[in-house]
Order: structure tokens, then sequence, then C-alpha cells
């Protein structure tokens, strides 16, 4: 049973390293990023092939990690300077087709790059092992992955809402002419936000590399998960969705003990109870 | 004998009370102007007479019937009208079809349907009559043109149009001249007027229609010319009621439009 | 009103006027389509068939975008459930009765639809709708993948195709030129109910809410009961096509209600253009030859998609059926000034 939740909450955790970055994103550009799972396998894929098969350690893992979220976080400006800036004024379904067709591009590259063929990765030594936690076994690379979710959940946090950065990020989002008017430079917030957004789904894609089978579907299932968090948590408002990715883990935790039969299942479920209940999320909706 | 009974109206947003029940009566067929200065809760009020927003207590009838929970289409298929501040009509379809669509949408809700259920045109009288009310504004020429090429005069007619193709009993009309100039302002007077009579002296109103005229208004001149009441609103409250000259002489009304000079001016003009 | 309008312009000017020039194209569209067994191999005949079946779901999408201003991302559920009525009544032996089976699909998808719309239309709109459709699809992708008794992952196959039975006539549709005329024929029949529906009164109103949905209310249009019609007649569509195309293809799987088949109509929409009825069916067209083209070229095929996608929001808004609109006006008026 502790078992179980211990793989739902990294289960969670991982929705949440995705859900991140589409949250801020949406706070800042009012965007639904349908191509941020794609830049999120981006992200495994160049992880990847940077450390092989076999990682060297905890250290190797999280360096490429983090490069591979800077070149991801760079290719997030040029989408932003060359496809969504241009869609500012325009409707919101255009914005979101566009971004699905940004989604094809980067799948597309992918698949002709790396080919369709299935690829694994091995946790890092330290990480491959497990230990005994109220006499229960539990992978060592799980927890790695709940700290890893709950360390940028506080960076995260800590930047929107304590530092200056973040503040104006905020600023920017509650009334881009006031910001304009104040003497904030405005695209300019915006652009380290969009960066942040993607740079956060390479990062996650790395992170998350070890023992996923890595395909060109995997982004599509991250991304649907990640939707749902935000859309729970509140659109937007990074809090919501560190809360509403433990609701989802608790949910898939129900689902894997008392409904083996359809695993994934209740977490639609609950989905949509929760839209329903409080159509603007249960944190409701904000801008960042 | 009065066609809207406002009842000890009281409406707050959160913690902030913007209106402090307000009590007024719109008899039928007068033009029933409100003023105020700005943030006095006019809007609200009016709002709360459309059923944009509900009060928080008090009692909205119209008709004698208490529609202070009915939602906006209902009250229209009541027999309310309304225009916006700024012109709202359909884009994507004609000049004809915007007021077509009004007069089907009347027939529709008063189960008078009159065009075969096959039929994908309107019916004959449904286009006489939307011709007539778009002659009466005179857009006749501009049937056939998309409502999204049309001018900003040309849209606040059509609107007019439009809200008259529901055959109101009370048209309530949110600043009909808002930032016009002088001579589009004098047309819109003009308008409205026309809206008034009925359509055997060259006015705009059906055959034994009796138009009643509700307007929140800025402009002074349009209302000295055209309402018969006038109610003053400031904070929330109803400081006036009256003719319009008792409503000029007010002690009270000119104290609080003593600090804006022009207004001033304008109600001794 | 536009085709009075229409009717008028042909009578001053006869020969080649925008409305004259597209029904000679739909015209000749049609009889290619028609007689498009004599004309290719049975491998890309299905392939014209199921884009015609695609074409027709995404028209009745396309319903409810353009005409009422929902976006739903769910579509490809009422599909799946369309598909697997079909599957399911014909491997249980009522092939005969292929028609009335057609019509079982239709109501379930409206079924459903307005169930979804009742509870969902008061509460949610723009991106909450769009997901809330998102994640019922998914619901009943992960539901159907582990129904045993429909094939869980793998679906329903060997579907054969039926012999439909009129009382007195009986009807062989199991070569794939016959159903794929029969495909034909439930097309022109959707399609022309879609067509009356979206150029009349109906039409009109929904038009008026998409637009300014408050001012539509204070015209006294019930919009909430508008928006839920369209709803369930999107559903309709997409349940027929969904049980038309079972037999069809001979398998249904869950991948059905997957996000990618619920995007579709999306794609096609947008390319061929907005606000325009034919605009779906045309951009299911040219995503197909898009698609056949670079069926060897992995990874190319995406990059391709997306390049025109993105190439439309950016540059061509209006579709190919707004812009060859706008090209048509452009010269038959150069003409008309001459």
């Amino acid at each position: 049973m502790l078992f179980t939740f211990i793989n739902s909450l990294t289960l969670g955790m991982a929705v949440f390293l995705v859900a991140a970055g589409l949250t801020l994103i949406f706070g800042i550009m009012r965007i639904l990023n349908f191509a941020h799972g794609a830049f999120f396998m981006l992200g495994a894929y160049l992880t990847s092939t940077l450390i092989g098969d076999m990682p060297g350690s905890i250290w190797v893992l999280i360096g490429a990690s983090m490069l591979s979220g800077l070149v991801v976080g760079v290719l997030g400006l040029v989408v932003q300077h060359f496809v969504l800036s241009k869609l500012e004024d325009v409707d919101e379904h255009f914005m979101l087709i566009a971004t699905y067709a940004v989604m094809l591009l980067c799948v597309g590259a992918i698949k002709m790059t790396w080919g369709l063929e299935f690829h694994s990765v091995d946790p890092p030594p330290g990480l491959d092992l497990g230990v005994v936690i109220f006499g229960t076994f539990v992978p060592s690379f799980s927890l790695f992955i709940i700290g890893a979710g709950v360390a940028v959940f506080l960076v995260l946090d800590h930047v929107i809402h304590c530092s200056w950065s973040g503040k104006l990020a905020v600023a920017i989002a509650r009334d881009g002419w006031m910001s304009n008017l104040m003497g904030v430079n405005g695209p300019l917030g915006v652009r380290m936000v969009v960066g942040a957004s993607f740079a956060l789904a390479g990062l996650a894609g790395g992170l998350l590399l070890p023992n996923q089978t890595l395909s060109p579907a995997l982004g599509d299932t991250f991304l649907l998960m990640a939707f749902i968090t935000i859309v729970i948590g509140g659109l937007g408002n990074i809090r919501g969705a560190f809360i509403a990715a433990i609701i989802l883990a608790v949910i898939d935790g129900l689902n894997i003990l008392f409904l083996p039969g359809f695993p994934g299942v209740l977490i639609y479920v609950g989905m949509v109870t929760c839209l329903l209940l409080w159509p603007n999320g249960i944190l409701g909706e904000s801008r960042l | 004998m009065s066609i809207i009974e406002l009842d000890r109206i009281t409406k707050s947003y959160g913690p902030i009370e913007v209106l402090h029940g307000i009590d007024a009566r719109v008899d039928e067929g007068e033009v029933f102007a409100i003023i105020g200065p700005n943030g006095a809760g006019k809007t609200t009020l009016f709002k709360v007479m459309t059923g944009e927003s509900l009060a928080n207590a008090g009692t909205v009838r119209f008709d004698g019937q208490d529609v202070t929970r009915m939602p906006p289409h209902l009250r229209i298929r009541a027999g309310m009208g309304r225009t916006f501040q700024v012109a709202r009509v359909f884009n994507p379809l004609t000049a004809l079809d915007n007021v077509v669509t009004a007069i089907e949408a009347r027939k529709r809700a008063q189960g008078r349907t009159d065009h075969a259920w096959w039929a994908i045109r309107p019916s004959a009288p449904t286009r006489d009559e939307a011709m007539g009310l778009l002659e009466g504004v005179t857009l006749a020429g501009k049937a056939k043109m998309q409502a999204a090429d049309l001018s900003h005069g040309d849209r606040k007619r059509l609107e007019l149009a439009v809200t008259l193709a529901g055959r109101p009993r009370v048209l309530m009309m949110d600043e009909p001249t808002a930032g016009m100039s002088p001579v589009d302002r004098e047309q819109v007077s003009h308008l409205i007027r026309r809206v008034m009579k009925p359509e055997t002296e060259g006015g705009l109103s059906a055959p034994g229609q009796k138009l009643t005229v509700i307007m929140t208004e800025h402009d002074m001149s349009v209302i000295f010319g055209l309402a018969s009441r006038i109610m003053v609103m400031n904070q929330g409250k109803r400081i006036a009621l009256g003719p319009v000259e008792d409503i000029r002489n007010d002690p009270h009304v000119r104290e609080v439009y003593l600090g804006k000079e022009d207004q001033h001016e304008e109600l001794d003009a | 009103m536009s085709s009075s309008l229409a009717e008028r312009d042909s009578r001053r000017k006869p020969a080649l006027t925008r409305p004259g020039i597209n029904n000679t194209l739909i015209a000749l569209a049609t009889l290619t389509l028609l007689a498009m067994p004599f004309l290719t191999n049975s491998g890309l005949l299905y392939l014209v068939g199921t884009t015609l079946v695609l074409g027709v779901y995404s028209v009745g999408w396309n319903l409810l975008f353009s005409w009422a201003g929902l976006a739903s991302f769910g579509s490809g559920g009422l599909f799946a459930i369309g598909a697997y009525v079909s599957a399911a009544a014909i491997r249980a032996g009522y092939d005969q009765f292929f028609l009335l089976i057609v019509l079982a699909g239709a109501g379930a998808g409206a079924l459903v639809a307005m169930l979804v719309g009742l509870v969902a239309l008061r509460r949610t709109t723009g991106i909450f709708f769009a997901i809330l459709t998102l994640s019922l699809s998914e619901l009943l992708r992960h539901t159907l993948m582990h129904t045993r008794s429909l094939g869980s992952e793998d679906g329903l196959s060997n579907i054969t195709r039926p012999v439909l039975s009129l009382g007195v006539v009986e009807i062989d549709l199991t070569s794939g030129p016959t159903y794929y005329w029969f495909i034909c024929v439930s097309a022109a029949v959707i399609l022309g109910l879609c067509w009356w529906l979206t150029h009349g009164p109906f039409g009109r109103r929904l038009l008026a809410v998409r637009h300014d949905i408050e001012r539509a209310g204070f015209i006294g249009i019930d919009v909430h009961r508008s928006r839920l019609a369209a709803l369930v007649i999107s559903g309709a569509v997409a349940g027929c096509a969904g049980a038309i195309y079972a037999p069809w293809a001979q398998i249904v799987t869950p991948e059905l209600s997957g996000m990618v088949r619920s995007t579709q109509p999306i794609l096609f929409t947008l390319l061929g253009g907005l606000q325009s009825f034919w605009g779906p069916m045309i951009g299911a067209f040219v995503f197909m030859v898009i698609e056949y083209a670079t069926r060897t070229l992995v990874g190319i095929q995406e990059i391709i998609t997306g390049a025109i996608l993105l190439a439309v929001i950016l540059a061509f808004r209006a579709g190919i059926a707004g812009s060859w609109n706008a090209l048509i006006d452009r010269l038959t008026e150069r003409r008309a000034d001459k």
C-alpha cells in the first residue's frame, strides 16, 4: 500500500515537473501550449544522447538535464520570436492550433534525428537500488523524482512570489499595458518567462529520462496529464499545480488499489469532477 | 400606470455596496432618464433592470410581474429591449439578417414561427418587417452589407433596428450618444423621438405599441430634449426624481453638480 | 440571404461569378468522387473513402466551432462511440439492419453529446470546455482499452461489410466499390442536412450566439439551448460517421477516441477555411494528399504538416476556401471593371 502510494506520488511529481513549465507559460501569455510535451521529449532525447545508455552518476544526469533544459529554453525563445509573439492579438483558438503545429514540427524533427526505435536509459549508480522505509521497499529513483519535484516547486514558488524578477513577471501578467507604462520592459519579461517555461520542459525531460521507454509518443501521455494538473490546480497557478499533482497521485493510488482492471481511468473521472465543481480550478485562476 | 417598478434595490460587489435601496417607478410611454456623476451607480442600476446583474435585495417588477431573478433572454421575451454603449451587432451576418434573426427569435419565443420548417430563407412577412425596420433607420440601401463592414453610426442604427425587431415595450438605452459628435447626437435624438411615435405618424412604433424608453446619458442637451422625467443618482442613492423642470431647479442636484462647472452651466441652459 | 444575392448577381452576369465557379467545382468534385472506383486501385480507394468519412465528421465538428463558437477537443470520443456501436452490432449479426445501426450510432453520439453539454455548457467555456472534452474522450479511450468484451487494446476486428435488407430489395455492400458508393450517398445526405441546418434560421441564430453571446441573449435567443442543440447535432454527425467508418476499416480500436482523431477536424477546418461550410472537406483531402505523398518519409510528414499549419495561421488565416474566394472575387471584379 505504501509502495503503491510512493509509486503514484512519483508519477504525480513527474507530472508536476512537466506541468510547472506549462502553467508558467499560461500564466504569462494565456496560452495552453500543446508543444510543451514535444519539447519535454526533446529534452529527454537530448539528455540520452549526452549521457548514453548509462549515466555515470547522479551529477552527470542532473548536469546533462540542465544542459538540455538550456538548449530547449533557447529553442523556446526562437518559437516565441517567430510564432507566439505574432499571434498575441488573435483568437485563443489560433494560438492553441499554432502550438499544435509547433508540436508537430518538433515531433517530426525528433523522429528524423533519433528514429522510431524505443530507447531506454538506466538510472545512474546510487539511484538504481532502493531503500527500505517502514518495511517497504522504495526505489531510490522514485525518491529522486519526488525530491526533484519538490525542489523545482520550492524554487519556482520562491522566484515567483519573493524575487524581483518574479514580481516583474507577475506585474506583466497582470497588466502588460500598465507595466509598460511604468517603464518595465514587458516583452523582455515575457521572453524570460517563456524561455524558463521551455527550459523547464527540457529539464523535466532529462530528469525523468531513466526508467522511461523513450519513444516519440512519450510526450502525449505526459502532456495530457500535465494539462489536467494545471486545469485542476487553476490555470497559471503554480501552487495549485503542485497541490493538483499530489491529488492526482492520490487518485491514481486509489485507482491501482480499488480498480486495478482499469488503470488510469479514475484520474480522468477526478479531473472531470474537479472541473465541474470548480470551473476555475481549486486554487482559482491566476496570472502567475 | 407604471411599467417598471424598482423597490428598495440594493446591490453590492463584495463588501462594497454600490446601490443603497433605490426606489423608482417608470410610467408607460415616458422617456425616463437616469443621470448622475461617474460612479453614481447608474450603470449598475441599469444592469439590475436588464438582468445582467442581480440585485442583492429588493425587487424589480416589469408590468406587475416580479422579474428580479429572471435571466436577460426571458426579460427580453417579456418585452424589454436593450442597446449598448458601443453598438453590438452580429458581424458575421448581413444587416438584413441581423434584423431577420431578431424577428425570428421573437416569433419563436411567442410560438408564432411562420416559416415552413424546411425553409432556409425567412418568411415573406419576416423579410418585409425587417426591410421596414431597416428603412426606418435609413439602412435599407445597406441591407445586404455585412454588419462588420458598416460604419460606426450605421452600426448604431442597425442595433436600434435589431432591438426594435423584438417589439419591446420598454427600450433600455445605455448612453445612446456616448462618444458621438454633436451632429450624430442630434441624429440619435431624432431617431429616439421617431421611435416613440407610431408608424402612422411617420414614427417607428408598431401599431398599438406604447413604447417606454429608459436611458442613461451624460449629455444634458440630449436629456433635456428627450426626457419626460429624470432620476438623479449620486453615490448609489437616488437624490432626485421628477419632471425635467423640477430637476433643473432642484438645489440638491445643483449641489451635486456644483463641482462640475460645465454641467452646472448646462443645468442652467 | 447571401444565396438570394447570388441569384440576382448570376442573372446579371451569367457566366463567371464566384458561386457559379464554386458550384461547378463542387459538381466536378462530386463526379470525380463517384467515379473513383474506376479510376484507382483498392488501396487508394480505401484512402479516399476514409477521407470522405473524416471530412463529413469534420464538417460536423465545424458546425460546432464556426457556427456555435465552441471548440471541442473530444469529438474523437463521439466518433469512437458510433464506431463501436456499429462494430458491436455487426459482429452480433444484425448487419442486415445496417441503416438502423448507423442511425443508432448517430443517436448514441447525440445522446452522449447532450449529456456532456447539459453538464458542461453551463459551467465551462473556451479553454475549459476544450480540456474537459479532451479528458472525457481520453477517459473513454482508457475505458475501452481495458474493457475485455470490447477487445481491450486490440479493439474489435473482422467487422464484415453488411448486406442491407430493405424489405423487398437487398443491397450487397460487401465489396469495396459498393461500400464506397454507400459512403458517398450517406455523405451526401449528412452534408445536405448540415448545409440546410447551417444556412437556415438555426444557422443564423448560432452565428449570432457565436459572435456575441450576451447580445444574442438580448434579442431573446436562448443561447444555452442553441449551443446545446449545436453540440447534439455535431455529436450525431460524429457518431454517424463513426458507424459508417467501422465496416469500411473493418476494425475499430480505442485509438479512435485518442487525441489524434480529436484534433483532425481542427486541422482540416483550419487548413480548409474557417467559417466555410466546405472548408473541412477541402482540408481533409489536402491533408490526405500530403500524408500520402510523404508516407515513406519518417518525420518529414509531421514537419510538413506543422509547417503548413503555421503558414496558414501566420499568413492565410482564411484557409484555402477563404483565400480561393478572395482570389476569385478579385479576378471577377477585374473582369467586371473592364
